[in-house]
């Protein structure tokens, strides 16, 4: 099995499995551009460092003989459900820094699973909370008025259920 | 002072989050910061649904239920009763003022119910115009409609009214692509004589709305569509007739008075009163125009509106009669006589008039969803028919009636024949181009169908209602290039009452063991690789419904997305694995060692 290389934003080389790197769409798609030989020179990735990187290859490791989804898979049913496979919420027992660069890695890269498991993961730090808990849990200000307050929950009477 | 992470994520992702939100968190993020409100405002109030069963300020209607119970959950204010609600609302649509966050944001707006009767001097000249809207009634739904600014969907259950034949809806007319409409009897419609029933909904507002691309219609027997008459954009269409309407009724009643014939309204009609040609290239039909009931379907309207046609979808929602009878189908025959094949063909059932269509078929099809023929001892709306009459006159072969048996019989030997020449003929015919397969009621996939289908190299989909037996699970992961399996499961039924089935024992407590039964027996299959094609493991998905779900049973796991998977290393046998009890068994497998 050939190895790539990857260079972080750090300058850290990783080595990886073409066929664990190919689960990225982006990084697939340069080694296609190239004639797939990039055996000798280090793929720059410079918008993510040696430790999100090195997860994000963790988690491709894990998920690299996964099937690709089916055809007829609509967004729908992939924004409905929010479960999230055991290992994947083991994987995503990170501190919120590191979860929100995971994200944008997987943004970046183009990694359409991982990107939804790091969204639902934030949706479900999000579910179930009023707007109190989830400030605290984000670490956000209370930025309205008193008046802007009672003007959002007249506006989200609209928003039926 | 630092921005929060969380807003610092880009807006395309905080969308994606959101989008996996319920609405009620949504409502609740607006709360938290003006960033996140603003970025929340597309999301939540994409689509509105409109819904005030109102009357007057004077005669608020208390007896309607409402669904929106959750304001002010976090407010630490009680919750506004249902009548504050509606009062509240009806004067933001008098001002508007308050509403710009729904003019810039909605995409969709269903108008459910709009039971607006204020403007009325008083309340017996409301009494007296009912169920007309007063002018100030049919004002205010015009200023709210146009004033969304990037409305792209309008649905509307119009009532029994005036209120589409005054309305000026042509400032909608640049953004509005897509229409959706339905009807209904005015809310407050009580008894009165056959004389005073109102009359149906007009269309004739709708002629402004140039640019729609889609629509989607269904309208009483009774109703006039000629108004609906320009369309040049039109590539959708959704068509159903609901049949025997009240007003049907009397009409009815007087033509037979007179001697004369009454045919309601049909696609024909529709397509024959239209001002400006279009190209249809989806056909959804819901009614008798689908079915051989319809006495022709003439040749020159398919060659004008139906040749560019990619996806049709008949599926009648009177689908009894059709079904027990192999006459022609008109429509049928005007494709297959102007030479009209969509690529992606729904037919509600496998009859002689669809078989001789689909044998015709050039090597093109690539999506087909049919259901086989029935014969009448397993439908069950006939049975509920004849439930409780002790048998006397059970349909089928039980009958007591010697002729119904023979019926019976015959209608059953069809269904075996006409299925062989379906899988001999049309999909071999289709084995190149055939990617997505839907299947229901049919009896088998092993034989001519695993033959049939074996040939089929891009088949990518399929899609199986089967029965009792798992067999053809086996059959299905053999296939060369299929992702995705999605197979409805009957469970073994506790009573078998010959062979046309088992309609008096259904959906009992057995039935649920039996289903129980199902799924051991799925969790102890094993396949040798002689069994499977190669990379099953890599590529397929199957998913296990079982029936008996459907009744919202307890206890009843659904069998999700099921993968094959080798236990024992490299050499061993597949089985099924997946979430929930299917993934504890898998690792049971794992564990064990031979």
């Amino acid at each position: 099995m050939s190895t790539i290389k990857l260079l972080s934003s750090d300058n850290a080389e990783l080595a990886v499995d073409k066929e664990v790197a190919e689960r990225s769409i982006l990084i697939k798609n340069m080694l296609e551009d190239v004639g797939g030989d990039m055996s000798d020179q280090a793929i720059p990735i410079p918008n993510v460092n040696e430790a999100v990187l090195r997860k994000v290859i963790e988690w491709c490791e894990h998920h690299k003989s996964d099937p690709p989804p089916p055809a007829d898979e609509d967004s729908d049913s992939r924004k409905k459900s929010t479960d999230i496979e055991e290992w994947d919420q083991k994987f995503m027992q990170v501190d919120q820094e590191m979860l929100f660069e995971i994200i944008l890695a997987a943004n970046y890269l183009d990694i359409k699973p991982l990107l939804d498991v790091g969204c639902k993961t934030v949706a479900n730090m999000i579910k179930g909370k009023s707007p109190e808990e989830i400030r605290k849990t984000f670490n956000i200000q209370n930025d309205f008025t008193p008046e802007e307050e009672d003007q959002i929950r007249r506006e989200n009477e609209w928003a039926e259920e | 002072m630092d921005i929060p992470p969380l807003l610092q994520l880009p807006p395309e992702i905080l969308h994606l989050i959101f989008q996996m939100c319920d609405r009620t968190t949504l409502k609740n993020i607006r709360q938290v910061h003006s960033a996140l409100k603003n970025l929340v405002n597309p999301t939540l109030f994409r689509t509105l649904r409109l819904s005030l069963p109102y009357l007057t300020k004077e005669n608020y209607i208390v007896q309607f239920q409402f669904q929106n119970t959750s304001m002010g959950e976090w407010s630490g204010q009680a919750s506004l009763t249902p009548r504050d609600q509606i009062i509240r609302r009806i004067e933001a649509l008098e001002t508007r003022q308050s509403l710009p966050f729904l003019f810039d944001n909605v995409l969709e707006i269903f108008v459910e119910v709009y039971d607006y009767y204020d403007g009325y001097p008083n309340v017996d000249a409301m009494m007296q115009s009912w169920p007309n809207y007063s002018d100030k009634g049919v004002k205010i739904l015009q200023d709210f409609l146009c004033s969304m600014k990037k409305l792209r969907t309008l649905g509307w259950q119009i009532p029994y009214s005036n209120i589409t034949r005054l309305i000026d809806l042509s400032s909608l007319s640049t953004t509005v692509t897509d229409l959706h409409l339905g009807y209904h009897e005015p809310s407050l419609y009580q008894e009165v004589d056959d004389n005073r029933l109102p009359a149906p909904p007009a269309f004739d507002c709708f002629k402004a709305l140039y640019r729609v691309t889609s629509l989607d219609i269904t309208f009483p027997d009774s109703g006039d569509i000629t108004a609906l008459n320009y369309f040049p954009n039109l590539k959708a269409l959704g068509f159903n007739v609901q049949e025997k309407t009240d007003r049907w009724r009397i009409r009815e009643r007087e033509a037979i008075r007179e001697g004369r014939t009454l045919t309601p309204p049909s696609l024909v009609d529709f397509l024959q009163s239209q001002s400006a040609t279009f190209k249809l290239r989806i056909l959804v039909l819901r009614d008798r125009s689908a079915t051989h009931q319809l006495s022709n379907f003439p040749n020159d309207l398919t060659s004008t509106f139906l040749s560019d046609l990619d996806i049709v979808q008949f599926s009648p929602n009177n689908t009894r009669s059709p079904q027990y009878t192999y006459t022609k189908i008109p429509i049928f025959n005007s494709l297959l006589d102007t030479g009209v094949y969509p690529r992606n063909l729904s037919l509600q059932y496998l009859n002689d008039s669809t078989l001789e269509y689909l044998i015709s078929y050039p090597p093109i099809l690539e999506s087909l969803d049919i259901s086989a023929h029935k014969c009448r001892c397993e439908d069950d709306s006939r049975k509920n028919e004849y439930e409780g009459t002790f048998g006397l006159s059970i349909p089928g072969y039980n009958s007591y009636d010697p002729s119904e048996r023979q019926t019976c019989i015959a209608d059953h030997e069809r269904r075996v024949s006409i299925q062989t020449e379906f899988w001999n003929t049309v999909v071999v015919n289709q084995r190149n181009t055939l990617k997505n397969l839907r299947l229901e009621e049919f009896r088998s996939l092993r034989g001519d169908g695993e033959k049939a289908l074996r040939q089929c190299a891009k088949l990518e989909c399929l899609y199986y209602t089967g029965k009792r037996n798992d067999g053809n699970l086996k059959v299905a992961v053999k296939l060369p290039s299929v992702r995705l399996l999605e197979y409805y499961m009957e469970a073994e039924p506790s009573e078998n009452r010959g062979p046309c089935g088992d309609w008096l024992a259904r959906y009992t407590r057995r039935e649920v063991e039996n289903h129980e039964n199902v799924c051991k027996r799925l969790r102890r299959m094993v396949w040798r690789d002689h069994e499977v094609s190669g990379d099953v493991g890599k590529r397929l998905v199957i998913r296990i419904t079982p029936l008996i779900s459907w009744l919202n049973k307890d206890n009843v796991e659904p069998l999700g997305d099921l993968t094959l998977h080798r236990w024992s290393g490299e050499s061993g046998p597949w089985i099924l694995a997946g979430k929930g009890q299917m993934a504890a068994e898998s690792r049971k497998w794992e564990e064990l060692e031979f």
